[in-house]
């Protein structure tokens, strides 16, 4: 049932990607991308290793995948791609046989577990981490814009 | 081990968009194409149970700095079209080879 639920998410993945690659919106590029990562954040989760999950979940798709949403909405810039032929089935028989040896090569010690409460047992520290990170981006842009408006 | 190959798989359709974008938004979205990659490659790590704490960590870094690499990135998207008005590859003119 494991392999079978992780079969679907990585089929629905590639699939995801392959979208986000021969889009010709950015929009809806970025709009794959973001589904991309949400099924690699379902992948951590149904291993439960949920620290994760919600790492990617909180800052790459609640962050950064809505501000790229953002900027691909306001960059559409619909023009054809530019792909070589030449190269795209080399491509695909590297990237294939790349993946089934990485693949059937990787060791799997046991069971997945999560060991988040290990290295960050009070929260305390967590929020003064995040607490830090938002003081510094704040004061990023808002030196960015004085710089700009000046 | 399914995980594994999806990275490898998704780093390779990364590196496809990445050479074949006509702007930098593209090249930022396959960025995050190839990061997503980065963070499946983690996985085998939380099935040790010895290995399991580096894997949190090195999870946590990993998030954080490709965090900041983005919104750097994004940031420059932003300064590149308020001094050239294009956001084409073509006007970025340092770094690089012509193919």
């Amino acid at each position: 049932m494991q392999v079978i639920v992780v079969a679907l998410l990585s089929i629905a993945s590639i699939i995801f990607a392959v979208g986000a690659w021969l889009s010709k919106d950015n929009f809806y590029s970025a709009i794959y991308m973001s589904a991309v990562m949400l099924t690699v954040g379902s992948i951590f989760s149904y291993h439960g290793i949920h620290s994760v999950f919600v790492l990617i979940a909180f800052i790459f798709i609640g962050a950064i995948g809505i501000v790229t949403v953002a900027l691909a909405a306001t960059y559409r810039f619909i023009e054809p791609r530019r792909i070589s032929e030449r190269w795209l089935l080399p491509a695909e028989v590297i990237a294939v046989v790349l993946a089934i040896t990485v693949g059937a090569n990787t060791i799997v010690a046991g069971e997945f577990q999560d060991a988040f409460n290990r290295i960050l047992p009070d929260y305390l520290t967590l929020v003064t981490f995040l607490v830090a990170l938002t003081v510094l981006i704040m004061l990023s842009a808002i030196s960015m814009v004085r710089r700009d408006s000046g | 081990m399914i995980e594994t190959a999806l990275s490898v798989i998704l780093l390779v359709i990364g590196y496809l968009t990445a050479i074949s974008a006509k702007d930098v938004i593209r090249l930022l979205i396959s960025l995050e194409l190839m990061f997503s990659a980065v963070f499946l490659s983690l996985i085998p790590l939380f099935s040790n149970p010895v290995l399991a704490v580096d894997g949190s960590a090195i999870a946590i870094v990993t998030v954080f700095t490709s965090a900041g690499e983005l919104m750097i990135l994004i940031s420059a998207i932003i300064f590149l079209d308020r001094r050239f008005r294009s956001t084409s590859i073509e006007t970025v003119a340092v770094g690089g080879d012509d193919v």
